[in-house]
């Protein structure tokens, strides 16, 4: 199906080439006329169901469709106009719909949130006295959002878990690792000729952190991107920050640790300074039980046992990835699980099944095209199972889990003898030699650069909410689109619910496509930059709950979610609630701020 | 050893590690059996595990691989997991102009 704006783009070429060339020079369509045979349309499309990457290589080579990005079913690109139509009736398509220009920008969520109510007032609330804490990739803290009308900093502590102590620096106790800054080292390294010699900490070049940090509490007091100062306004641009610094690396942000070690240090530093406080993590982690009892989940919610303290978090960004798969297998029955390894898949690769505590199942691995390997039976553990083709395999299949009770099986594949796993569908076989329960299981892959994806019938979007979003206490954020193409549908990356064991998630939604906010290594009029994922839209989340501990700064984490929730906007998009893509549906900040009592 | 008490990711680790010398120690996350009091902090260290933060029943801690099986059997501790990595959960979207 074509969307209207491409019937109406069809429509005028029908007029000719001058039609289309007026059109483009309003910038208002995604069009292409100079230099190009036949006018060319960016596109945004639809796979319909069942189809995928195979059809994607036709439709390059019979439609003349340029791909120029890929997200899951999604897929954007650019066609000549003359085989719009040609494109629609195929099989493999279920909708197209013409790009638009997009106008991403944290001025246009922070109204879609109600935020802005809150600012004005009365009475106006813009998170002063609240500690918002990030832990994320770090913080560009030269970047004007996050000063005071003085020009000092707003940032109370940077912790860098990255660091090693030089003279004059140390580690906060009792961590016993990275550098911490206070308040003071930052307002002294602003006014210094040589800033990061008094603070060696900085975001890094990605600024993940900073631009989380930005949608929280930047004020947006730097003019730029064509925009006047106070036009990328965060939603709580009083609050003040502490910031942690996990460590980075190119397969990954922070470490479970560290991230444990990071709540616990924010906490502390808002619980020494006598204030609330509210901490945003915009990453996560596809393994574990995904029922609440890993130890970080569980960690964190020990810490959100006191007034004063609250914890958002990103649902994940795993739907139309590929990363879950779940089925049933009945006593003495099996089920197959298969799953895509890409060309060039070089490292290790993990995934994680949880089934109940009550059944037994049994494992087979089959590489493509090879046999399948011995059964590993539930309660073994082999060390270096060598399969068709060179490759490893490490299977630890655990009963009776300590975490929980339930029964795991952790697999990692490794190359072996070879330069990478093998490409192509491998196939997990699982049988049921005892099923006293349901029989029910659930598979899951790690994140990385270059990994498996599951495919066939038991791949689900459902259950990929990302650890430690399923802890039983934290408010996990959904995105939205609240511009351009789909807007006010939810983000189809966006993470679902409901949780392993059965509950609901996420807890609510908020913007996090196309966001605009602080940029690393800000300069000149380059003050801004667009995300997009479920990051984006948890620290928006995280400044609703600093406006909220600003009008009450003794709420619970429940009182939180339950003012969150019960004042949650539905609407067409969002259909009932609670849902396990919605959660209790957008953010209202208003609302929410209104419930405080 | 007491092998139920430790995570997948660490069995795994400990088999990579192997009898390799002074090998980095791990990063680990354990869980114990109610809040540990002074005694079972100091049977925790004893069995070379250094304490970085408690958060309630879970303690963060850094172990050198041969120590992680003196450490599952320390009665106060139910369970051992490896420090596991976390990942970014922003992405690229099309940005049309």
């Amino acid at each position: 199906m074509l969307d209207s704006r491409l019937k109406f783009l069809t429509s005028r070429a029908e007029e000719g080439p001058a039609e289309l060339v007026g059109l483009e020079s309003t910038g208002r369509f995604a069009l292409t006329t100079e230099g190009v045979k036949t006018p060319r349309v960016r596109v945004l499309l639809r796979m319909a169901e069942g189809h995928g990457a195979d059809d994607l290589g036709e439709l390059s080579r019979d439609m003349g469709l340029t791909v120029l990005t890929r997200a899951g079913d999604v897929v954007g690109g650019e066609i000549g106009i003359d085989r719009l139509t040609e494109l629609d009736e195929l099989e493999a398509v279920g909708y197209v719909e013409a790009s638009r220009p997009t106008l991403p920008e944290l001025d246009a969520a922070v109204p879609e949130t109600k935020a802005d109510k809150v600012h004005t007032g009365p009475p106006g609330l813009r998170g002063a006295g609240v500690i918002v804490g990030v832990v994320d990739s770090g913080i560009d803290w030269r970047h004007g959002c996050f000063r005071d009308p003085t020009g000092k900093t707003r940032i109370l502590r940077i912790w860098d878990q990255n660091l090693t102590p030089e003279a004059g620096e140390s580690s906060p106790a009792p961590f016993g690792h990275g550098v911490e800054y206070e308040r003071s080292a930052i307002d002294s390294a602003l006014s210094a000729p040589n800033p990061m010699s008094i603070v060696r900490h900085m975001d890094d070049s990605v600024g993940h952190g900073t631009h989380v940090a930005g949608i929280a509490a930047g004020d947006g007091s730097s003019a730029g991107n064509g925009k006047p100062a106070f036009t990328f306004v965060g939603i709580a641009p009083e609050a003040d920050l502490v910031v942690v610094a996990n460590r980075v690396t190119t397969e990954a942000m922070g470490d479970s640790m560290g991230t444990l070690e990071a709540v616990g240090y924010i906490f502390k530093v808002a619980e020494t300074l006598g204030r609330p406080a509210v901490v945003n993590i915009s990453q996560g982690d596809n393994l574990g039980p995904h029922d609440g009892s890993s130890l970080l989940e569980r960690g964190i919610d020990n810490l959100l046992n006191a007034p004063g303290r609250a914890l958002v978090k990103s649902a994940g960004n795993a739907a139309n990835a590929g990363v879950h798969a779940t089925g049933q297998v009945t006593e003495g029955g099996s089920d197959v699980v298969q799953f895509l390894v890409p060309v060039g898949d070089n490292t290790p690769d993990t995934l994680d099944i949880w089934y109940s505590g009550a059944d037994r199942l049994s494992l087979r691995i089959s590489t493509p095209h090879g046999t399948a390997s011995a059964e590993v039976a539930p309660g073994s553990t082999i060390d270096g199972l060598d399969l068709p083709g060179g490759n490893k395999a490490f299977i630890d299949s655990v009963v009776h889990h300590s975490q929980n009770g339930d029964n795991r099986i952790y697999i990692q594949l490794s190359p072996g003898s070879q330069t990478a796993i093998r490409p192509g569908t491998w196939s997990l076989t699982l049988i049921g030699r005892t099923v006293a329960d349901s029989g029910r299981w659930h598979a899951w892959m790690e994140r990385g650069q270059t990994v498996p994806q599951f495919v066939g019938s038991h791949r689900t979007d459902e259950t990929t909410i990302s650890v430690p979003g399923t802890s039983r206490k934290v408010v996990t954020a959904a995105s939205y689109i609240t511009k351009g193409a789909g807007q006010g549908n939810l983000s189809t990356f966006s993470s679902r619910g409901p949780t392993r064991d059965g509950r609901h998630a996420p807890t609510l939604a908020a913007p996090g496509q196309a966001i605009t906010s602080a940029l690393v290594g800000a300069s000149g009029a380059s003050q801004y930059q667009p995300m997009s994922g479920t990051s984006m839209a948890a620290p928006h989340l995280t400044g609703v709950c600093a406006l909220m501990l600003q009008s009450s700064p003794t709420l619970t984490q429940d009182n939180l979610v339950l003012l969150l929730t019960s004042s949650a906007r539905l609407d067409p998009f969002t259909g009932g609630a609670p849902s396990d893509d919605w959660g209790a549906g957008k953010v209202d900040a208003a609302a929410a701020v209104d419930s405080v009592t | 050893m007491r092998a139920d008490k430790l995570g997948s990711a660490a069995r795994r680790a400990l088999s990579e590690v192997g009898e390799a010398v002074g090998p980095t120690p791990f990063q680990v996350l354990i869980r114990v059996t109610g809040e540990p009091g002074e005694e079972q902090r100091r049977q925790i260290a004893d069995a070379g595990a250094r304490v970085g933060f408690v958060a309630g029943d879970v303690l963060t801690a850094a172990i050198a691989p041969g120590d992680l099986g003196r450490l599952t059997e320390v009665d106060c501790v139910a369970y051992v997991e490896l420090s596991e990595p976390l990942r970014p959960e922003a992405g690229t979207w099309p940005q049309q102009q």
